[in-house]
Order: structure tokens, then C-alpha cells, then sequence
């Protein structure tokens, strides 16, 4: 391995982490194409990578949340017992695939999240909360100074959809809240701020299902994980503050149509 | 006191506790890479490769210690993290009574226990 290339994992992570923490995102899926296209890493490593990235910005954000009292563990639990079955399942059957094959589905996931990020951005609006329904749960909203009282809605169609978002996470080591939160919203009728802490905090426990399964293939190169964890992690905290200083309605077209271009290379790759 | 205010309490300080045992455990962890990422950097002779297995023992603290140890603590140590968060939830809903959810968040645990035996046991 060789060392000069720390600094600039370093950076890659620090620009990823930024982008993906204004966005909302975590840096997986900006991470895992700057590592196979600008360093040419085997797509399991920049999974491997992309999965301890995961963990620390999801591990960081989560203390953050639980301080606040925004994070539903209920809720967020009970996801997860699908949530970590289908990421167990995502890092067994990534090993068992090429390069290539793992490639090509991360440019079609790209193509997907694009589209999500296309979407959102209509600016539908968030659904009506009720306070009735499973895991009825409370937090103060400090932007309005009221209590906000919530209960989730269709919580078997949110484990449907957390097994898919678990099952990506394992298979191409994003984090899976591009799925998962805006199931919780329109679906579950969960307010968008719990609906991101509960994702954060559950988003490494997911990542951590197949961790394991990627170091023991060793595909977690110390050398290249540790700088680009670190580079993400201060990164996404840079994201967060600056997401609440510009406008987030640009910015998220801006990257969704950069997306779409990574994707491109990916596929043709 | 009443039952539900009790419950309310036991949550809040679980809560306080996980939040503040991830803090710590990113912390730790990413000073461990910092130094191990510093000492390779001063000393490039141990910037070799491991396998899974060094970095496992690097943990244990089996192997001596230098760059690639630290590195390769601060990395498991940071996996272990969510392993932690779910131990100290299922530490919290034994507190508060709630059999339903420690089976639950239990079960999450030992999935994430088989993934991790499954890992090495290959």
C-alpha cells in the first residue's frame, strides 16, 4: 500500500462526507465511485470501505440524535430485525459475485437513488402525522417549540422495505436511508426528523452485519479504510453545517444529475 | 412516581448512556487511526497488508504493537460499535420491563453475533 495516497483518501473522504452530510445521505454512494474510479479499487474494497464510513458517521450522528430524544428504538429495532437479515444476506452473496456484476449494480443503484433525489425534491411536502398506530412515540420539535406525538403506520411494509434497504446496504455498502426515510415518512407517517434519526441510528447496525463478512474476505485494507473513514466522518459533521446554511433544493438537483454521470463510467467500465 | 414517568426516566438515561458510549467509541477509535495512520507514515516499514486474522489478533492484543495494530484496533473497535448500541438497548428495555423488545432487540444482537461467527468460521 502505498502511504502517499493517505492525504488524498483523506480529502476524497472530507468531499464525500461533506456532500452526502448536506444531502442527507451518509457518503456512500459519492464514496464507492470516487474510490473505484479516481483509485481504481476493486469494487469489494470500496464496499468494504464504504460499510466502516457507514458505521462511524452513523455511530456519531446517533449519539447526537439520542441526545435529542428524536431517535424511536422501538420502531428503529423492530426494523432492524429485517433490516440485519437482509444485510447479512447482501455481504454473503456480494462475495460470491464478480467486480464487475457488483459494478454494474451500483450504477443501476445510482440510477435509482438519482431518481429518488429527483423526486423528493418536488417538494411534496411531509403527509399528516397521527398520533395513533404502533410504537407511539414523542419529541420536541425545537424549530417550532411544540411536542410532536407520532405513531407508525404499515409497520409490515416498513420491513418489507427495510430488507431491501438492508439487503443494498450488505450488497454495495451504502447506508440505505435514501430508502428507508422516505418509506418512514410517507409510508409509516413519521415526522422527517424522526424518521432520519431512527434511519441514522439503525444505519450502523445494519453496516455492521456485513462488516465482519468483508474483513474476514479481507477486503478492509487498513490503510485505505482508516484515512477514509476519518476523511468522511469530519466530512459529514462539515455537510451538516452547511446544509443548514444554503439551500437544499439546488443543491440536491445539482447531485442527483451527478449521479446520473457517475453512473455512466460505472456501467461502461 | 408513577409506572409510565419511571419508564420515562430509565429511557432517558439509557438513551444518554448509548449516546454517550458511541461518542466515546468513535472517538477512541479514530484517534487509534490517526496515531496508527501517523506511526506508518513515520515508520513505512509495517505498511504492509494483513489479513483478517492479524487484525483480529491486532484487537486481542496478540500482536505486537505498531502502526498496523493500532489501525487495525481502531477499525474493529469501530465495527463493535453497533454492537454496543444494541446491547445497551437491550439493557434499557430489561430496565424498563419490556420482555417483548429485549427479545426483539436480542435477537438483532445474535444475528449480528451469527454474522460475526459466520465471518470467521469460513
Amino acid at each position: 500500500m502505498d502511504l502517499s495516497l493517505t492525504p488524498v483518501l483523506i480529502l476524497g473522504g472530507i468531499v464525500t462526507g461533506t456532500i452526502g452530510g448536506m444531502l442527507g445521505l451518509g457518503g456512500g454512494v459519492f464514496l464507492v465511485p470516487f474510490l473505484v474510479i479516481a483509485f481504481n479499487l476493486p469494487m469489494h474494497q470500496a464496499i468494504a470501505t464504504s460499510i466502516l464510513a457507514v458505521i462511524a458517521t452513523s455511530s456519531a450522528g446517533a449519539a447526537l440524535h439520542l441526545e435529542r430524544g428524536l431517535v424511536n428504538i422501538r420502531l428503529g429495532m423492530l426494523l432492524e430485525t429485517t433490516t440485519v437479515a437482509g444485510a447479512i444476506l447482501g455481504g454473503v452473496t456480494a462475495n460470491f459475485l464478480s467486480g464487475d456484476t457488483l459494478r454494474h449494480l451500483f450504477a443501476v443503484l445510482l440510477l435509482i437513488v438519482s431518481g429518488l433525489m429527483f423526486w423528493r425534491n418536488r417538494g411534496t411536502g411531509e403527509p399528516s402525522v397521527l398520533d395513533t398506530g404502533a410504537y407511539v412515540s414523542s419529541f420536541r420539535d425545537e424549530s417550532s417549540g411544540q411536542q410532536i406525538v407520532y405513531g407508525a403506520q404499515r409497520v409490515p411494509l416498513l420491513m418489507g422495505i427495510s430488507l431491501i434497504a438492508g439487503n443494498v446496504s450488505g450488497l454495495l455498502g451504502v447506508g440505505g436511508g435514501i430508502f428507508k426515510v422516505p418509506a418512514m415518512t410517507m409510508l409509516g407517517g413519521i415526522p422527517m426528523k424522526a424518521s432520519t434519526a431512527t434511519s441514522n441510528f439503525m444505519i450502523g447496525v445494519t453496516a455492521a452485519a456485513s462488516a465482519f463478512i468483508y474483513l474476514a474476505h479481507g477486503h478492509m485494507e487498513p490503510y485505505i479504510v482508516a484515512p477514509t473513514a476519518l476523511g468522511v466522518l469530519g466530512g459529514s459533521f462539515l455537510g451538516i453545517r452547511l446544509s443548514q446554511k444554503l439551500r437544499s433544493s439546488s443543491l440536491t438537483i445539482i447531485f442527483a444529475a451527478f449521479l446520473l454521470l457517475i453512473a455512466v463510467p460505472l456501467l461502461l467500465r | 412516581m408513577t409506572a409510565d414517568s419511571s419508564t420515562s426516566v430509565v429511557r432517558h438515561r439509557v438513551e444518554r448512556l448509548t449516546a454517550g458510549a458511541l461518542r466515546t467509541c468513535v472517538w477512541l477509535s479514530s484517534l487509534l487511526m490517526i496515531g496508527g495512520l501517523m506511526w506508518a507514515w513515520f515508520e513505512p516499514t509495517h505498511a504492509v497488508s494483513p489479513s483478517a486474522h492479524d487484525q483480529l489478533s491486532a484487537f486481542l492484543f496478540l500482536q505486537p504493537l505498531n502502526a498496523l495494530t493500532l489501525l487495525s484496533i481502531g477499525t474493529v473497535l469501530l465495527i463493535l460499535t453497533p454492537f454496543l448500541r444494541v446491547a445497551l438497548a437491550i439493557l434499557g428495555f430489561i430496565l424498563e420491563h419490556d420482555r417483548t423488545f429485549t427479545l426483539i432487540s436480542l435477537s438483532v444482537f445474535l444475528m449480528l453475533i451469527a454474522e460475526l461467527a459466520y465471518a470467521f468460521w469460513q
